[in-house]
């Protein structure tokens, strides 16, 4: 095994060199990097022109600068003769001075947009294979075609226009009109009424529960002025609780396993307890404290699990971890809308934001500077993790029917086991196995795709340094963006190989 | 590196080409005559490539090509005075084109008619990567896969350092080579092809590892068959599916990089035009004239969604194995995958 | 997660976890209750800008980028600003300056008593000294090969406008107070030398020297002498380095002495690749102080994403890319928008070195076929509707003596397309005219196609040398006219000889005429302003009467504020947005 890792890392190594020496020469000889001083009509304009050449070595030949460009970063990894150095770009910043700013903004937008695909698109792809060839799974299926067709750009656009703009107008003046209702109760029900299935009286009773509740609540919540002043309160953190507490239950032990929901209980009645005691804490919390507690957390919803025990204690501890993970964000979320308020007041009024990744000169507590961070992020990961989104429904249907197909599924339910149970303890593991190699290259893609939405939401990360240096042929910039997302896939690559033996028995014993 | 390399709407591509032991197939029938039953069986694969063939037609018509001219009375390039401040004398009910259908842009050029240059245009880069991609992918997978070895190894490793850099970053910077040499959309996508085979090399990869163990490749090298004729008549025919599938594929997020290259600013230039150049320029008119950005909007999602459905279709088509999926409500929905691993008849051969 | 059996040892670690985690609780919490109000907005002022700050020196070679010469314009002294009219207004917070003597030219800059650094430190003669050292070029002895690299002698301060003038070693004021520049030759352009930069005492405290040590080091090195360099003055050397490279920054120098400021606001944040916040400096004195509590510059690279902050309420004042579709666009969401024209402006020359242009006639013909009402209207009428065509090649409208000039320098001859005068004049020739443009800038490609096609109807055929790559092509000469752009600094003449002396390398159409080429070298020493005057308009109308070529428009530009931002005057110049931030009121 430490042979093969070994091997791994240092082929990848030769891979980075090797894919650093085409870009470095692809870029450097994209165009002339003189251009804007030649064009120029500066009355200095030949010293200019010299000036950049001596920064840039531009008198070298690309293949050697090349070459001076690999000795700054081979002196970042083996600290022998000289200080490490990635150049600098034509205002004479070092690049790794640039980096750790421009990778924080890339990598909070691409990690939450890679965890949010994943997770959102094999659960949308477990429904519609379980739900295969009924209105719902050609719904979403159509949709996730619409989906892989829609350039990203097209859709940050959109999402920009319509959703940031067009909320905050809408909060100047919060109030739903009557036809809105009734069009979002329609929409709302028509497709729980597609995810529920079975008979049309069935489908017809979802419809108009669901439809009828949307209405409901949305009415509510527009006459008591919800969407200005938000709240959750006390009532629907129990109530948001017990439903997550039921969902686990039901989802990873069965609705009759009693040990299930004692395990889950304690953990909601702990949240509960937690939401009223730990609010003045919660006043004085930084990011750390927030941390701790949710280490906390953990370990609590652990402990419980093991102490229940019974036969299933793993079962347990992870419904104890899961439920006390949960309500314990039901409790955090309540928090931060609590703020929310405080948050609309500080920015005039107009929280979705269009640019940027944060607002400047906020100041604010943890709580203001979270929602901060979540209305800049908000639309640009949606646009970016619609481009993989797809993908992962689609991958996820057909894993999944092709497991519901093989001979041991079939075994599983010709000896009785619920269906719950084989699709979760048995169905569920095997599909991820192909899917662990989608994430992988998936990577790649997000990051590549993270240049377009950055642009668009003006947020200035790898991608902004990208384009800003491809622009002016300013190489240096090129190839510091070069190295993190190089880095990072082939990071990723190995992560997933690594999935891959964890998940797959058969690559293990190899 | 990770082996597996699919587009993301592959579930899967079998290895064996197991094509006669569908219950709808008459097994006396030919590949290519099986393979066409069933793909026009699937009614939105081919609704989508008569839209697509449609849509070539008319762009290529309306404006002509090169010196030809087209049916459509102005060009792309000429300025004309505006017409009702620019926008869109389109009309349904009852349906007249009008002067200028789709409007006018800025300085009064006719917007139907960059449309129409815009999916040439695209329609060039998508075939034209699409073919580029393919050869170099076939020769680079083919070669890896019957050589093994060291021919293996190296051309991998050269592989895996093309999928290092994501499609999007080296498409940019290809796009401003191109753009500064002048080489223009036929010169662009040929260098894009030149940077985007390295997913269909893979796949022929692990096509041509299986298939040369076969019997029938072990017959031929027996009878004293080259290995340019082994490789090229008797393997490369058994592995079309795997090709023809994943060319298609990549056709249809071909247009979506040669959009988001031309949007960002690096792909094709005025007075060109592309789908993806129009929306660029134009997202500044987005709430005043909207039309400016419909247009190209709508035929570059018709146009990758025409291509996915294709390749989908293709797919279904080609592999047995794969589930498949049609608008067409299936009566028994088991039915198709029941009979999916049966023995392998043996493989067409030549 | 397997049984083991040891069911106490898991729990005692879990008991201890918590109890570790309750100590890195009160370890991780802020230390009081924090107020949940945030800071109010009201007074701070957002604007956004494209480019990020790269350095705090404008005035090196790398760090002559538009953003950082508006934090320079903030943050540093000035003894003049430009009014809306490109004219030189002295202000007069920190001190005053004025012309002593003709010939030699010689210049006096007084500070005024109490002025101060943001650091509380005076300003003196010190500080001038520096600036004159920085700016003059004096020391310098090197000579450089073909790739820049100095092969003799020493290069001190590099300067992104090298060095303009020449002057002797500037006599010093008893007081400390006042300094006097003496110049070799009469430069035109004196008004237009700020004499102070940095704060001595700063640089030479990072140059490890006292600030005594570094004005005797100015007054006492001689004069750079290329034929004979001199070994180098290490303390100038080492203050060089410091203002060379010293300034340039990617975030916030944890050194404040780098951020001491003379000018009315001074640096207070820098967030990386999102914000810098500037707060006033107060120390600064007199009529340029800002009415405002803070001010934020937003980096925004995008321009259509700057529209629709600004619509948001995420900035308040934006200078965008002109374009109609963004005034409308502007216009609907309530935004003010000021509108007017750049000090940057097309033009359409005609290549003297090509054969087809030899022909006096033909040049006048060519030029009376050329639409240019049609290429304003096209281009710059939907976003300044009330700009009117360009007819000087000296003035830009708003500057004194446009309007004079224009009334006499032959301009009107081209007021009107005259087809049936081309025709006459070409007496039957049908001459072929290879017109050299950018072909990525719309506004260039469209300005070619309505030359094309108007300049056929006199028979003259136009054929397309536009590329991308123009701007190489330009010094080559294979065109016989060319369409492109040149920025106007608004004051300033040093743009004359480069493009209209014989020979000059600026002067790519190969103009040639002996008086105009005369005259824009004379204006470079002349300091009578209404002789300056004079000569300018005449290099006006020679080079009309020679058929040199045609302005086309001034570059339309554009501001855009929230409507409760008051004050934003439209401005051509390079300081952009920012140049009256004083009148700003919110």
């Amino acid at each position: 095994m430490v042979s093969f890792i070994l091997r791994r890392i240092l082929v990848s190594i030769l891979v980075l060199v090797a894919a650093s020496f085409i870009m470095y020469v692809l870029v450097a000889n994209s165009d002339n990097p003189l251009r804007d001083l030649q064009t120029g009509n500066s009355p200095n304009k030949q010293a200019l022109i010299e000036a950049r050449i001596q920064q840039q070595h531009l008198d070298v030949n690309p293949v050697l600068r090349w070459g001076i460009w690999l000795g700054g970063v081979a002196r970042c990894v083996v600290p022998i003769g000289g200080s490490c150095s990635l150049g600098v770009n034509f205002q004479n910043q070092p690049i790794t001075a640039l980096l750790p700013a421009a990778m924080g903004s890339t990598l909070q937008l691409v990690t939450l947009s890679f965890l949010l695909a994943i997770v959102l698109g094999i659960a949308l792809g477990i429904i519609t294979a379980l739900r295969v060839y009924s209105g719902f799974d050609y719904t979403i299926t159509l949709f996730s075609f619409f989906l892989f067709s829609l350039p990203s750009f097209l859709m940050a656009v959109l999402l920009k226009t319509f959703v940031a703009l067009g909320y905050n107008n809408f909060l100047q003046d919060p109030k739903i009109p009557l036809s809105t209702l009734l069009i979002a109760g329609v929409v709302i029900g028509a497709i729980i009424q597609l995810v529920v299935g079975g008979t049309i009286r069935r489908r017809l009773l979802a419809f108009v529960i669901s439809g009828g509740a949307t209405v409901v609540v949305l009415a509510a919540l527009s006459a008591t002025d919800w969407f200005a002043r938000p709240a959750l309160g006390p009532f629907a953190v129990i109530l948001f609780s017990l439903g997550i507490a039921f969902a686990v239950v039901a989802l990873l032990a069965g609705l009759n396993n009693r040990r299930a929901w004692i395990t889950a209980g304690i953990n909601v009645v702990l949240a509960v307890i937690a939401y009223f005691t730990l609010q003045g804490l919660f006043n004085i919390s930084t990011l750390g404290t927030i941390l701790t507690l949710a280490v906390a957390t953990l370990a609590v919803g652990l402990i419980s699990g093991f102490l229940v025990g019974g036969y299933d204690r793993g079962l347990m501890m992870r419904i104890g971890a899961l439920t006390a993970v949960l309500s314990a964000a039901v409790v955090l979320l309540d928090r931060f809308v609590a703020s929310w308020g405080n948050y609309v007041d500080a920015v005039g009024g107009r929280p979705l934001a269009t640019v940027g990744s944060q607002t400047p000169g906020l100041g604010g507590d943890f709580w203001i500077s979270g929602i901060d961070t979540y209305t800049h992020l908000l639309l640009p990961t949606i646009s970016l993790l619609l481009i993989s989104f797809a993908g992962y429904t689609r991958y996820a249907r057909s894993g999944m029917l092709e497991v519901l197909d093989q001979d041991y599924v079939r075994t599983a339910r010709a000896k009785g086991l619920p269906e719950r149970t084989v699709i979760v303890r048995h169905a569920f593991r095997n599909m991820l196995i192909p899917i662990a190699t989608l994430v992988a290259t998936d990577v790649g893609a997000l990051l590549g795709g993270a240049v377009i939405t950055e642009s668009v939401f003006a947020i200035s990360g790898m991608g902004n340094l990208f384009i800003t240096g491809l622009t002016a042929t300013d190489v240096n910039p090129v190839m510091g963006y070069f190295l993190v997302i190089a880095i990072t896939a082939i990071a990723f690559n190995f992560l997933a190989d690594l999935a891959y033996a964890a998940l797959d028995p058969r690559v293990r014993a190899r | 590196m990770s082996t597996i390399q699919g587009n993301p709407l592959e579930p899967s591509i079998g290895d064996g080409v197991d094509l006669a032991s569908r219950k709808d197939d008459n097994p006396g029938e030919s590949q290519g005559r099986i393979v066409y039953k069933r793909f026009v069986s699937n009614k939105v694969a081919v609704v989508a490539i008569i839209v697509y063939v449609l849509l070539i037609v008319l762009s290529i018509s309306a404006i002509g090509l090169g010196p030809i001219p087209g049916w459509w009375k102005y060009d792309y390039k000429s300025l004309n005075s505006l017409v009702n401040e620019g926008a869109p004398t389109l009309k349904l009910f009852p349906f007249s084109l009008g002067d200028h259908p789709f409007g006018q842009d800025r300085i009064g050029k006719d917007y139907f008619a960059l449309t129409m240059r815009g999916i040439q245009n695209s329609v060039l880069v998508m075939i034209l990567i699409g073919l580029v991609a393919t050869v170099i992918g076939v020769v680079v997978g083919a070669l890896a896969g019957y050589f093994r070895g060291w021919v293996d190894s190296v051309l991998m490793r050269i592989t895996d350092v093309f999928i290092v850099i994501p499609a999007l970053v080296i498409g940019l910077i290809v796009g401003k080579s191109a753009g500064a040499g002048g080489l223009g959309a036929f010169g662009l996508a040929a260098l894009l092809g030149v940077v985007s085979w390295m997913v269909i090399a893979r796949l022929v990869r692990s096509e041509f590892l299986s298939l040369r163990e076969r019997e029938f490749v072990e017959a031929a090298r027996v009878a004293g068959a080259s290995d340019v004729r082994i490789i090229f008549r008797h393997i490369l025919p058994n592995a079309i599916g795997v090709i023809i599938v994943s060319s298609t594929l990549l056709v249809a997020s071909a247009i979506l990089l040669e959009t988001a290259i031309s949007y960002l600013g690096f792909g094709i230039k005025s007075p060109d035009s592309s789908l993806g150049l129009l929306i660029s320029g134009n997202q500044s008119a987005f709430s005043t004239r909207p039309w400016l950005f419909w247009w190209p909007a709508a035929f570059i999602v018709i146009l990758a969604l025409c291509a996915n459905f294709v390749g989908d279709g293709l797919r279904d088509a080609f592999d047995p194995r794969s589930k498949r999926f049609s608008l067409r409500k299936t009566a028994e929905p088991d039915a198709a995958e029941v009979s999916t691993q049966v023995s392998p008849t043996p493989p067409v051969t030549k | 997660m397997k049984i083991t059996g040891k069911r106490l040892r898991p729990l005692v670690g879990a008991i201890a976890l918590v109890g570790a985690a309750t100590v890195v609780l009160s370890g991780c919490t802020t230390s009081g209750a924090t107020d949940n109000e945030t800071s109010k907005t009201g007074g701070n002022v957002t604007i956004a800008q494209v480019n990020e700050v790269s350095s705090f020196n404008y005035n090196t070679p790398q760090g002559n980028l538009d953003t950082n010469g508006m934090v320079n314009y903030l943050t540093q002294p000035q003894f003049f600003t430009l009014d809306d009219q490109y004219k030189i207004v002295h202000n007069s917070d920190l001190g005053s300056y004025k012309k002593l003597s003709d010939n030699p030219l010689k210049v006096e800059y007084t500070l005024n008593d109490d002025d101060k650094w943001s650091d509380g430190t005076a300003m003196t003669a010190d500080d001038l000294l520096l600036g004159w050292a920085q700016a003059s070029g004096y020391y310098d002895s090197a000579t450089l090969n073909d790739a820049g690299e100095v092969t003799k002698g020493t290069q001190y301060f590099s300067t992104a406008a090298g060095a303009p003038f020449s002057t002797n070693l500037p006599t010093v004021s008893n007081d400390n107070h006042t300094i006097t520049y003496t110049y070799d030759e009469p430069y035109v352009d004196w008004e237009l030398v700020n004499p102070i930069q940095f704060p001595a005492h700063i640089v030479a405290k990072k140059a490890g020297v006292s600030t005594e040590d570094l004005t005797k080091a100015i007054l006492d090195t001689p004069k750079g002498d290329t034929a004979k360099p001199a070994s180098p003055n290490k303390t100038i050397l080492a203050a060089a380095k410091l203002i060379n490279t010293g300034y340039d920054a990617t975030s916030l120098p944890s050194d404040k002495d780098l951020l001491v400021s003379g000018g009315p606001l001074q640096v207070s944040a820098w967030t990386p690749k999102q914000s810098m916040t500037f707060v006033p400096n107060k120390e600064y004195k007199g009529d340029h102080t800002v009415k405002f509590s803070k001010l934020v510059m937003r980096f925004i690279g995008d321009a259509n994403a700057q529209v629709t902050a600004l619509q948001n309420g995420e900035v308040d004042a934006i200078q965008p890319q002109p374009s109609a579709d963004t005034v409308k666009a502007l216009k609907a969401a309530n935004s003010t928008v000021i509108d007017g024209s750049q000090v940057a402006y097309d033009h359409l020359d005609l290549n003297f070195g090509s054969s087809v242009f030899k022909d006096e006639n033909v040049r006048k013909a060519f030029l009376l076929t050329i639409p240019r009402e049609d290429i304003l209207k096209s281009i710059v009428t939907p976003i300044n509707s009330s700009a009117k065509v360009l007819d000087s090649q000296v003035f830009l409208p708003g500057q004194e003596g446009y309007e004079e000039s224009v009334s006499k320098n032959g301009s009107s001859d081209y007021d009107k397309v005259d087809i049936a005068q081309a025709k006459k004049l070409l007496n039957g020739a049908t001459p072929t005219v290879k017109i050299l443009y950018n072909t990525l800038n719309p506004n260039r490609v469209d300005s070619f196609q309505a030359i094309q096609a108007s300049a056929a109807k006199a028979g003259i055929k136009v054929t397309d040398g536009g590329s991308p790559k123009w701007s190489e092509l330009l010094a080559g000469g294979d065109y016989d006219a060319s369409i492109f752009g040149w920025v106007n600094p608004g004051a300033g003449n040093a743009a004359l000889p480069q493009l209209f002396e014989t020979n000059n390398s600026g002067n790519y159409n190969k103009y040639n005429d002996k008086t105009v080429s005369d005259l824009a070298v004379k204006t470079q020493t002349t300091l009578d302003a209404d002789q300056l005057l004079t000569e300018k308009e005449q290099i006006d109308a020679g080079t009309f009467a020679d058929a040199y070529g045609l302005p086309l428009f001034q570059t339309p530009g554009l501001f855009a504020t929230n409507s409760n931002l008051k004050g934003v005057k439209f401005f051509g110049g390079q300081t952009g947005i920012v140049w009256n931030i004083w009148d700003w009121t919110k």
